[in-house]
């Protein structure tokens, strides 16, 4: 066996073991912490797309731990998806990384700086484990694990930190400790009807189980969406999100929006067609239901942000209209929805990352985010601003860019199925983040110079590559939107549609 | 149809304590009270998945040399749950934490009046 069979796995115990090395390496070589984080998950990245390429190559990969057989062992997954996911998790995650690594030097206590870290690298262990999970229990691990990381990272704040996050992290926990109690009763309510946790198993006798126990069938799928609505912030499950977002550093907004909401939809998709099937899922109740609370989710979430002076909060709420679109991809049973959800997970990361990143230079800068403050901001830091202004204009889905790429495929999907309730939500969403990112160039870059005499310049470079790199992803991945689709359509095609 | 449903009382006891755990959560305004309405629902779903897994004269599932035709209880959801209760105790011991932290800077375990002393939408 060469090493490279190891990969999938390596991908989640690398960041792991590194993890734990932090908080050590902070008191006795602080030099060593940044530059293992960093290549930790560089590694991790190299390996995603090691894997991929194999994927595409060969097909999925089965890897056994420890080499016990499914479905008693526990078996690790790396199929279209899976690499797909894991790819995102680690590229964006490396990024956001690399920037931290400027930031925590300044925003965050320095007797802390190892635990944050420690934190991030334990949350994309937890991140990247979800995706690559073959069973249902280890699903529920790695997502205790990505959680309580996060939940811990919103109270790590900086010097000037506010005294609302350990609130805000109250409220996260309280919520995400409910949906993890919902999500381990659908595991055991799933297990009474099949008798096995490795998801591939669970799938072929649930076919047989869903004519014997159809309602207990039922209610394990409902136990599941509901706590997986609520680790996403899906719309009136959304109230942790704000808040977290809020106090949390920037990076740590930037992980949470870019990553750890988008697996926990990924887990929807994942439960949806892998594991429960599209004879199941089409014939329940849960699939309107839940394509109506999209809907909700990305008009409310935009119409709130408009209502917002803060811009991270303008973002926080965009973001909870953004897992609308993420979410309404998954209840559209046509192959350019689910395209169009799953490519809308690669391209929010990217544009709401660079955005999140953006305002945290500026707070870096200048320790403020009101709107106002933002004014004449786009002549003192213009590269920053400009990878912020692309990723808006992005976001609101001007063509080039990538925010179009997946929202053109969603209105494809509801046209498809003949939804057209769900297009004007597309089209009047687009309008609506018009108002709330034009606002906001506006601001930047025309309302003339900022207040007072102060100044401000651009950020250290290793917060500003990181930007210009997602800013530069906005486009390139708008205009090459084919290769991450050839994953996606893969992935699609074997969802059985 | 009464006596099938007695039969099951363990299940029935379960989802009770789910729902008391649940509805002490969301109404409960003392963070303390809160944290043990999460215990309470945790213990409740520890306590659906191991009487789902027991045998009527199930021994522990250990197998000696010679024993054949022993029943034994289902072994997979006790180790679930030993799994679910490390996580349980870490969720725990992370709020107490910050309800110790969330006291120190407001000075009380009230959660409406911590948002009053918080103050705006911030």
């Amino acid at each position: 066996m060469n090493l490279s069979s190891h990969f999938p796995i390596l991908i989640v115990v690398v960041p792991l073991l590194a993890s734990y090395l932090m908080p050590i390496l902070w008191r006795w070589k602080k030099d060593l912490v940044k530059p293992i984080a960093v290549s930790v998950v560089a590694l991790s990245f190299l390996m995603s797309l090691a894997a991929a390429i194999e994927v595409i190559g060969s097909g999925p990969i089965r890897y056994h731990v420890g080499g016990w057989e499914p479905p008693w062992g526990i078996e690790i997954i790396m199929d279209h998806l899976s690499a797909y996911m894991a790819i995102v998790i680690t590229g964006v995650g490396l990024l956001i990384l690399v920037y931290s690594t400027a930031y925590a030097e300044k925003m965050i206590e320095k007797k802390n700086i190892g635990l944050f870290f420690a934190l991030v690298l334990l949350l994309i262990t937890g991140l990247s484990g979800m995706v690559v999970a073959g069973d249902l229990f280890n699903l529920f691990v790695f997502l205790e694990v990505a959680s309580i990381a996060s939940y811990a990272l919103v109270t790590i704040a900086g010097k000037k930190g506010t005294k609302g996050r350990f609130e805000a992290s109250f409220r996260y926990l309280y919520m995400g400790a409910i949906a993890a109690t919902f999500i381990l009763i659908g595991i055991g309510l799933g297990y009474m009807v099949t008798g096995t946790l490795n998801m591939a198993d669970f799938a072929l006798k649930l076919e047989v189980a869903n004519t014997i126990y159809p309602r207990l069938v039922l209610a394990s799928l409902g136990f599941f969406i509901v706590g997986f609505s609520l680790k996403t912030a899906l719309f009136p499950l959304h109230l942790w999100l704000p808040d977290a977002y809020t106090h949390a550093p920037a990076p740590v907004s930037a992980l949470s929006s870019a990553l750890t909401i988008k697996v926990m939809a990924y887990v929807i998709y994942r439960l949806f067609y892998s594991i429960y099937g599209i004879q199941i899922v089409s014939t329940t109740t849960i699939l309107p239901l839940l394509q109506l609370l999209a809907g909700f989710a990305i008009i409310i979430g935009s119409l709130y942000a408009i209502a917002q002076d803060d811009v991270v909060r303008i973002l926080a709420y965009s973001s909870v209209s953004q897992i609308g679109y993420v979410i309404l991809g998954a209840t559209l049973l046509s192959g350019n929805g689910l395209a169009g959800g799953l490519l809308h997970i690669l391209h929010h990361s990217v544009m709401k990352s660079t955005m999140l990143l953006s305002v945290g230079a500026v707070m870096y800068k200048t320790g403020k985010r009101n709107i106002s403050d933002f004014q004449g901001i786009g002549r003192k830091m213009p590269f920053t601003m400009a990878a912020f202004s692309i990723a808006a204009l992005s976001m609101v889905g001007i063509p080039p860019l990538t925010g179009f790429v997946s929202k053109w495929f969603m209105l494809l999907g509801t046209i498809e199925t003949k939804s057209y309730a769900f297009t004007f939500v597309i089209l009047a969403s687009s309008l609506l983040n018009a108002v709330y990112y034009f606002r906001l160039i506006n601001y930047i870059h025309f309302k003339g110079d900022t207040k007072g005499n102060v100044k401000i310049d651009e950020a250290p470079l290793t917060m500003l590559i990181p930007i210009l790199i997602l800013g530069t992803g906005a486009i390139v991945l708008g205009l090459m939107a084919g290769i991450p689709l050839k994953l996606i359509e893969t992935a699609v095609s074997a969802f059985g549609i | 149809m009464i006596i099938d449903v007695a039969s099951q009382y363990n299940y029935i006891i379960a989802s009770a304590l789910f729902l008391i755990g649940l509805y002490t959560m969301i109404t409960r305004k003392n963070l303390i009270k809160k944290i043990i309405g999460l215990n309470i629902m945790n213990t409740a779903v520890f306590l659906f998945f191991i009487s789902m897994g027991s045998v009527e004269g199930g021994k522990a599932p250990i197998v000696v040399h010679g024993s054949e035709n022993v029943i034994y209880v289902n072994p997979l959801p006790q180790a679930i749950i030993l799994t679910a209760i490390v996580v349980s105790v870490s969720v725990t011991a992370f709020a107490l934490a910050l309800t110790v932290k969330l006291y120190e800077v407001y000075g009380t375990l009230d959660s409406d009046r911590i948002r009053e002393l918080r103050g705006g939408p911030r």
